[in-house]
């Protein structure tokens, strides 16, 4: 096997608050090979954007990386110096946002934004970058690619400025795309476009992925493997067919039956798992969903599980539940 | 819009005054004329030489034919009158110092009476006499009187033909001259192309005969540049303070403790009574423009840096600089290149906002007797004219245009200002045009 592109080990980190620090993801660990996609399924305040973020080492005020290494094509992004770090970012790691009305500068015209990493990163002229950039915007199928470069993102769409979102992260071939939530803020048929638009670029370039969705539906449909988190842990790890046919872990699970279905008769009242994601930095003892869980013992209030090779899936519970569609 | 057309019409108005005129110049007659006024001196000290340009104003050069009348230089004697107990003590030709013992007004056609408050005309009959009291009011409570006797006011008739604004021919009363020199306030009237050419003052002179309008819009041009450049200099430091500021509050933590000592700095420099901050350094660094620019400026940036403060922290949680930071920029250009250009739309309706504060400042420190200077000669802002209008009014309010005409200009142009603030808001904002 060779090695991956992206080996995250212990990964923590943690917001500073009023009091001391709440730690938003919490001793995460994946391997992501060359080329491959990874979904992180987690409910909002599970992390997964804490964790997409924090690999760029691009967190908001009072983000802190608490430990962890995370090599990048065998450098560790949390240890190498800024001016090391700016050339991976944008270049070999490009991020595409959740809200594309916040990601794009309304100041700037679009033409310009996308031209703007071929300038710093790959050293084109201004003239070239701008040809270059509205080749970008019509390879990811914006209409009128040279008039809309031309313009403003207020005077696009949401789904367009998604589009020159992700023509901005392809434009210096990056070898892995960190998707976080982009699709949220998208009318539903605008996200299938979207996403179709991510998989085949993903397809065509060879480019890994990181999706980060709360969506297990989208993420199944995008990645081989996927990752659910619950509390700032990966709580189970998986192929995605494995994880959708036959989830071991109870969150999942609840997650899978939540989905709406359309064979469902009428009148059922959705699916939903009872309580509460828990608050960020409340106390850690035991297994972080047990309060919800269905099928939650004493131990899983007192000790929290380790991670385990089970069937087919890594997880982290103290239950051996029976397979699905057998019981709860 | 209403604003929009104030504003363009009063700087458009103040820039194009004629750069070449000069409303400092105190022309030969004296007292102050109201509104509507009309004097045919059309023309300040002109010099005609044939071959040479005709130094005039435009509309005299324009024509083909120019008849100047004037009044021959010389044909008036000025007489000092000096007065001690309530007596003529001496009256004395003030060229060359001659004494004479009486002077009858009666019989000096064409007098014009000079003194340090403009004579009525119905005293003009009178006859001085060393010994003898003058006539009640003449003297007020001053011991010395001025006056302005001429014995023949002599028209002299100045002729040329004009090509193209240059004199070809040039005769006086007749007789074929090279060059001639036309003092100002002699000019009587002035025939351009068989047409008499007068100039009004629409809104009068002053008391020292300055035109009131020229010195209006003078007076305009110095406010206005006043109220930009400083407006310019506290933008050009507040957004760059603000923002650096802002920006490092945006990185924890080291950042912030960077950012709260900048803040802090301004805080202090707050609790500093501005006026008398601006007052001392006008007085201890001299009135010229450029310490009131510094001192104005010192003042307005710290607003303007709270504003850019306050908006760059918000705006560095925004994800596109996240995204500006992916595509490589550094802290340099991501402050100049896409936080401050976020903040503009704020900053332009505060930098509208800070033109007519500026702008009253300045009028407020002209009106206290701070006005600015320009190489040792007086700047007289809107504020100066207004200050010089009270002093002038007269007892009964006589002379009210002095302090109407400055007055209402600096009003309607401080309104106008600010409500095209709120203006330049609505258009510069693109979020109220293209929001979805």
């Amino acid at each position: 096997m060779t090695a991956p592109l992206l080996a995250v080990r212990d990964w923590r980190v943690g917001f500073r608050a009023e009091r001391g620090v709440v730690v938003a993801v919490d001793g995460v660990g994946f391997d992501l090979p060359a080329g491959g996609a990874l979904g992180v399924v987690g409910e909002s305040g599970s992390g997964k954007s804490a964790l997409a973020m924090s690999l760029l080492r691009l967190l908001p005020a009072g983000g802190v990386l608490l430990g962890g290494s995370a090599r990048f094509a065998g450098a560790d992004l949390a240890a190498m110096p800024d001016r090391d770090l700016r050339r991976i970012r944008g270049r070999r790691i490009a991020v595409v946002f959740q809200d594309p009305m916040t990601s794009l500068n309304p100041y700037m015209r679009v033409g310009a934004q996308v031209a703007e990493p071929l300038v710093a990163h790959l050293g084109m002229g201004r003239r070239a970058a701008r040809l270059r950039a509205v080749a970008l915007l019509e390879s990811v199928g914006i209409p009128e690619p040279a008039r809309s470069a031309a313009k403003f993102p207020h005077e696009l769409s949401g789904g367009q400025r998604q589009r020159a979102m992700i023509a901005m992260a392809l434009g210096c071939d990056p070898e892995l795309l960190i998707a976080d939530e982009p699709t949220t803020a998208l009318d539903v048929t605008v996200q299938a476009q979207v996403l179709a638009l991510i998989r085949r670029e993903r397809e065509r370039r060879g480019m890994g992925l990181i999706l980060i969705s709360h969506n297990l539906a989208v993420v199944a449909g995008m990645c081989e493997r996927v990752a659910v988190m619950y509390g700032g842990r990966m709580v189970e790890v998986g192929a995605a067919q494995t994880i959708f046919r036959a989830a071991r872990h109870p969150y999942t699970r609840g997650l899978i039956g939540a989905l709406p279905r359309l064979d469902d008769e009428r009148g059922r009242p959705l699916a939903s798992i009872p309580g509460n994601p828990p608050a960020a930095g409340g106390d850690r003892a035991g297994c972080a969903f047990a309060p919800r869980c269905p099928s939650a013992q004493e131990r899983c209030r007192v000790v929290a599980p380790e991670e385990r090779a089970a069937e087919g899936t890594t997880l982290r519970c103290h239950v051996d539940l029976p397979p699905m569609g057998e019981g709860p | 819009m209403v604003s929009l057309a104030v504003v363009a019409a009063v700087s458009l108005a103040c820039l194009a005054a004629p750069l070449g005129g000069d409303p400092q110049r105190q022309h030969a007659w004296l007292g102050a004329r109201g509104p509507g006024y009309a004097h045919p001196d059309c023309l300040s000290d002109n010099v005609f030489a044939v071959g040479a340009p005709a130094e005039t104003a435009a509309r005299a050069r324009a024509a083909t034919d120019l008849v100047i009348t004037s009044v021959a230089a010389g044909s008036g004697d000025d007489y000092r009158v000096a007065l001690r107990r309530g007596v003529i003590r001496a009256i004395t030709r003030v060229r060359g110092g001659v004494a004479v013992p009486e002077l009858d007004l009666a019989a000096t056609p064409g007098r014009e009476l000079l003194a340090g408050e403009a004579l009525g005309g119905e005293r003009a009959g009178a006859v001085l006499r060393v010994g003898e009291a003058p006539p009640a009011g003449w003297f007020g409570d001053q011991p010395v009187l001025m006056l302005r006797v001429n014995a023949v006011e002599v028209p002299v008739t100045h002729a040329m033909t004009l090509v193209d604004g240059v004199v070809s021919a040039l005769t006086r009363d007749g007789v074929a001259i090279a060059r001639a020199s036309i003092a100002g306030g002699s000019v009587r009237q002035v025939v351009a192309d068989g047409a008499a050419l007068t100039l009004t003052h629409p809104l009068g002179t002053d008391l020292a005969g300055r035109d009131v309008l020229a010195r209006a819009l003078y007076g305009g041009r110095v406010s206005l540049a006043i109220g930009l450049v400083a407006t310019a200099m506290s933008l050009l430091i507040g957004v760059l303070y603000g923002a650096i500021a802002g920006y490092c509050g945006s990185l924890s933590p080291r950042g912030g403790r960077v950012d709260r000592a900048m803040m802090g700095a301004v805080d202090i420099l707050y609790a500093v009574p501005f006026m008398f901050l601006v007052i001392v350094l006008l007085v201890n660094f001299g009135r010229s423009i450029g310490t009131l620019f510094i001192a104005l400026a010192a003042v307005q940036w710290l607003t303007m840096a709270r504003i850019v403060r306050g908006q760059v922290l918000s705006l560095a949680t925004r994800e596109f600089v996240a995204a500006a930071k992916l595509c490589g920029a550094g802290h340099a250009s991501i402050i100049l290149g896409h936080l401050i250009p976020n903040t503009l739309g704020i900053v332009v309706v505060y930098a509208t906002l800070t033109v007519p504060a500026v702008i009253l400042q300045e009028g407020f420190l002209a009106f206290i007797g701070l006005s600015v200077q320009w190489n040792g000669e007086a700047l007289d802002s809107w504020g100066a004219l207004v200050k010089y209008g009270v002093e002038a009014i007269g007892t009964g309010g006589e002379r009210a245009w002095l302090l109407l005409v400055p007055s209402i200009l600096m009003a309607t142009s401080l309104i106008a200002l600010n409500v095209l603030g709120d203006g330049v808001r609505d258009a510069l904002d693109p979020h109220l045009k293209g929001r979805e």
